[in-house]
């Protein structure tokens, strides 16, 4: 009995060891988990679910955590950067209204792509056209997204920009930032989905007013990089 | 002290009885005189009295009579014979007694396992069984005993009435007054003077619009889902003046919904309760739809797609409303609108209109 | 405490059982290898190819066999159904780069009642009717097509809401008679709308009577109907009264010369119900117009009565062409109301309901084989099981969800 409740427990912890490597955070976990240790992950595959415990299952004696929202959700409506976007450009949390923008602005896309998909006549110049809209989507925020920014330093009562390298969070954030606002510079009777659009697939080519805002952080940065050691 | 004290009186006592029971045996042998002249001179004479050793002699133990206590005789039920008369042991109405009751029964509640062992009481001394009310007093015994006894008073029953429907039919009118009876200083009670009188509205001759009057005129004496009216009346001092107020109330109401006041005229199909199809601009269409379909067969005379069940008569509003499909339509229009829209409600009026039209689905 | 997480676990794990018991069995199910759905989005590998098409494109020769399959509208048929078409159908089938309709079963049976109707009968009246987005337009351009076909003449109302609500427009005291209304943009809309319907039918149709405009214009005895058009687009002032000219030659016409009419409305209510004060038309004085006011909706009505004969007409009711406060049931005599109802009265009510499974299926292949579906896990089984039942199987809610995935 002891032995094979030893067996289990290793195995168990071979479980949350797993879970733990499959996260991208570089903090241990258990640091910040609001979970007691003894909480076990939840179980949310269905044919491991359909299968039911064996009798001698730890589990049974454990209480299991909550899944979080990219676990239980199902992928056909969820994704994080979509997520952020949708977020960032709420207004007054309007949320309703800005779903509805990312839902016609990948619905735009995937019209624009779907139709040059549709009108080519060989396989080979089909499999060169991207037709997934969060693809697009994510490559042209890609593009967009600075290696560098600029701090400011002051040093003997002189202000310096000192260029750094920008964190991945930072940069999701300013090639997102970039890409609304750009839109939201534009003619203000255009919708906003269709002004996305055209931005998107812009920066989707490396082109547009995103990515010159991104080329420019990086001038500054390069004709900055004297004080590089300043930080 | 006291446990002492005690101890010593009983001695005293026992030696008493064993000197008075010397004394019976002396009288009658010899051999007993010389031994009470023995003793006499033993005590006369005063010697060492004898060591007397514990057990050695042998002791006649005489039994203590006991003690008077209070017998109860076993409880009634243990010595019941299984075929006797329950009508005897339980003749009226009483509280739950758990002598005379011969079956187990178990009322109550426990909270928890140290209660009673966490078990529910018994009927020994069960408070809960004697507060509730028993019906030990009628069962099918008593009852039969009871009829028995009262058939003596008892006159035939009417022949042909043995169905409640009939006796619905014959009598259609129940009227119910009540009697009281009880101790007290006055025989008068209130409630006796009331009258009632029930009857089915359907056994009345009404038309639809008398109907409609006479449901307007009762309120809420008459009950639509079971089709009961009611008039009930306490306002005269005694109960014949009642009924007879009450049955007085039923013919007013019945011959004031017969009458056709002038303002009644001006009701319109908007204040309809009912959708009534014949008063509805629906009964129209289809008469003159069927006239025009008619007109168009005669003029083709072509047999194919004709209308067949208008072959042969005169088209025109008694004839074509009392046509089956005409019929069919009828009560599929007023469904729809007095049962409500729904998919099957409006399905069956699709039918109706497919047999009106003769329009056939081919799949 | 552990047996009630054993019973959760067991207690889920059979109703995601049952789940996956009550709807079809459509492949062998692979299991998935990854612990969570979120990674486990991989297209099952032995998956058969449902057929969502039929070869099929004659409209007249679809039966049973074809509900729930894709039918290709050739091209130039598509321009019977075009110009009433919304632009979002349109949009599709521009990014499909074909045009294509779904066989289902009211327009079956709409056209199994066309086949055996006696046509020397007076009109008989059709209305579908349905819950929103269940495809009650595109069933009625399904049996355009299939009457066009035929040699039918069409006449087709796409939106009989769009007459009577009014948001600046234009609105003119008719020339015929001075207690009605004209709407010279839309009659003149319409116009082109008839007149691209039933190209190449037009010009031999003569009129029979003499129409005088004014003074000195008039429409002699035997003006061809693309010329009375024609009349109608140049002097917008007197298009409505070309439509009213048209309609009634084309019902004398039908009943004399045996020309086969269809008139097709839709979301018919518009022509019965009353719109609220701020959507209403309204004429020069603010006051609101009633719908049998306005001479379009007036010509329209006498189509739908059944005077004539050598015709159909089909209907289909709308909660959008009702009050908002008036949206709540998707029953014809609810959104006719009483008037309505007694205009059209007798008519057949055929429901159209939403996709069964086969056909929801179908419409997801369909989605999938033109590359609309992305999603990775949209073009797995479970994942089209997903996307069935968060839709409710509605044709234009699955349409929905399925243009962001």
């Amino acid at each position: 009995m002891a032995t094979a409740f030893k067996s289990l427990a290793s195995k168990l912890c071979g479980v949350i060891v797993r879970g733990h490597l499959t996260t991208k955070s570089y903090i241990p976990k258990a640091h910040l988990s609001v979970y007691n240790p003894k909480y076990v992950e939840p179980v949310l595959d269905k044919d491991t679910l359909s299968k039911g415990l064996e009798d001698d299952d730890i589990r049974h004696h454990r209480p299991v955590k909550a899944p979080t929202t990219d676990l239980s959700i199902s992928p056909l409506f969820y994704d994080d950067d979509i997520r952020k976007f949708t977020n960032m450009m709420m207004k007054g949390g309007n949320k309703e209204r800005v779903r509805e923008i990312t839902r016609r602005l990948l619905e735009n896309i995937k019209h624009m792509q779907v139709e040059k998909y549709n009108k080519t006549a060989t396989d080979e110049e089909k499999s060169q056209i991207e037709c997934n809209p969060v693809t697009i989507f994510k490559q042209a925020v890609e593009n967009c997204k600075p290696l560098l920014t600029t701090i400011r330093v002051v040093k003997s009562g002189v202000a310096y920009r000192v260029p750094i390298c920008a964190r991945p969070s930072d940069q999701r954030f300013r090639a997102m930032k970039w890409i609304i606002e750009s839109c939201r510079d534009k003619e203000r009777r255009i919708p906003m989905e269709n002004k996305l659009t055209w931005e998107i697939m812009d920066a989707y080519n490396n082109q547009g007013k995103a990515v010159r805002k991104k080329q420019e952080v990086h001038r500054i940065c390069e004709s900055n990089r004297a004080y590089a050691h300043l930080r | 002290m006291a446990s002492s004290l005690s101890v010593k009186k009983t001695r005293l006592i026992l030696g008493v009885m064993n000197r008075s029971l010397h004394l019976s045996s002396s009288l009658k042998s010899q051999e007993s005189e010389k031994l009470e002249n023995k003793k006499e001179s033993s005590l006369d004479s005063e010697e060492f009295r004898v060591y007397e050793i514990k057990g050695l002699k042998k002791v006649s133990f005489v039994r203590r009579p006991e003690r008077w206590s209070k017998r109860f005789p076993p409880p009634r039920y243990r010595t019941m014979p299984t075929d006797q008369d329950w009508t005897d042991v339980w003749p009226t109405a009483s509280t739950f007694k758990w002598s005379a009751v011969p079956f187990p029964v178990r009322q109550g509640y426990v909270e928890n396992s140290s209660e009673n062992e966490g078990v529910i009481p018994s009927k020994y001394a069960n408070l809960e069984l004697m507060k509730g009310p028993n019906f030990l007093h009628l069962t099918p015994a008593h009852v039969k005993k009871h009829c028995k006894a009262i058939k003596h008073f008892c006159t035939q029953w009417p022949e042909g009435l043995d169905t409640d429907e009939q006796c619905q039919k014959h009598f259609p009118l129940e009227s119910v007054t009540s009697d009281y009876v009880f101790a007290g200083p006055s025989l008068t009670d209130d409630r006796a003077r009331v009258a009632s009188i029930k009857f089915k509205l359907t056994d009345l001759e009404l038309d639809n619009h008398a109907r409609d009057k006479f449901i307007r005129l009762v309120g809420d004496r008459y009950d639509p889902d079971t089709g009961d009216v009611v008039f009930e009346s306490n306002r005269c001092p005694l109960k014949s003046q009642n009924l007879e107020y009450v049955k007085f109330i039923l013919t007013a109401v019945y011959f004031e919904s017969w009458k056709r006041e002038s303002w009644e005229q001006q009701k319109e199909l908007s204040d309809m309760e009912q959708y009534v199809w014949d008063q509805n601009k629906s009964s129209k269409t289809c008469v003159s739809l069927l006239s025009d379909i008619k007109a168009r067969d005669m003029a083709s005379g072509d047999e194919q797609g004709k209308l067949s069940y208008l072959s042969e008569k005169e088209v025109d509003a008694s004839v074509v409303s009392d046509l089956p499909e005409v019929q069919q339509y009828k009560e599929a229009v007023e469904n729809l609108f007095n049962d409500g829209e729904s998919i099957e409600t409006l399905n069956t009026y699709r039918m109706a209109v497919e047999k009106l039209l003769n329009l056939k689905l081919d799949v | 405490m552990a047996a009630s997480i054993g019973q959760k676990l067991s207690s889920v794990a059979s109703r995601t059982n049952s789940l996956l018991k009550k709807t079809v069995k459509l492949t062998e199910h692979t299991p998935c290898a990854c612990p969570y759905y979120s990674t486990a989005a991989k297209r099952l590998e032995h998956e058969p190819r449902i057929a969502c098409r039929t070869s099929e494109t004659d409209p007249r020769k679809h039966t049973g066999d074809h509900v729930g399959l894709y039918y290709t509208v050739p091209e130039e048929e598509m321009a019977v159904i075009k110009t009433g078409m919304h632009p979002w159908h349109l949009r599709m089938m521009k990014s499909f780069n074909e045009s294509c309709l779904m066989v289902r079963k009211p327009a079956l049976e709409l056209k199994g009642y066309l086949d055996k109707l006696n046509l020397k009968h007076p009109v008989p009246r059709f209305l579908l009717y349905g819950r929103r987005g269940s495809g009650k337009t595109l069933t009625l351009h399904h049996t355009m097509q299939c009457c066009h076909k035929d040699g039918w003449i069409i006449v087709h109302a796409p939106w009989a809401g769009q007459w009577v609500r009014g948001w600046y427009k234009e609105v003119a005291v008719s020339t015929y008679k001075p207690d009605r209304y004209d709407l010279p943009a839309d009659s003149a809309e319409w116009l082109t709308h008839f007149r691209a319907q039933n190209l190449g039918k037009l010009s031999e149709l003569k009129t029979t009577s003499e129409y005088i405009w004014t003074k000195r214009e008039k429409a002699e005895v035997g003006t061809s109907f693309e010329e009375i058009i024609n009349f109608g687009l140049s002097r917008l002032k007197f298009s409505s009264d070309c439509v009213g000219v048209l309609l009634k030659e084309l019902r004398v016409q039908a009943e004399t010369q045996g020309l086969k009419v269809l008139v097709v409305v839709d979301s018919v209510n518009a022509f019965y119900v009353q719109w609220n004060q701020q959507n209403a038309l309204k004429n020069m004085e603010k006051k609101q117009l009633r719908p049998g006011e306005i001479s379009l909706v007036h010509n329209f009505k006498k189509m739908l009565s059944p005077t004539w004969s050598h015709g159909v007409a089909i209907c289909a009711v709308s909660e959008e062409a009702n009050d908002e406060d008036k949206r709540e049931d998707f029953t014809p005599i609810y959104l006719l109301g009483q008037e309505g109802f007694e205009a059209l009265d007798p008519f057949i009510p055929i429901y159209v309901p939403d996709y069964t499974e086969k056909e929801a299926l179908s419409n997801i292949n369909y989605y999938i084989d033109r590359n609309w579906i992305q999603n990775d896990y949209g073009k797995t089984d479970e994942g089209k099981r997903e996307l069935m039942f968060v839709s409710n199987r509605n044709p234009f809610n699955l349409a929905k969800i399925c243009a962001q995935l």
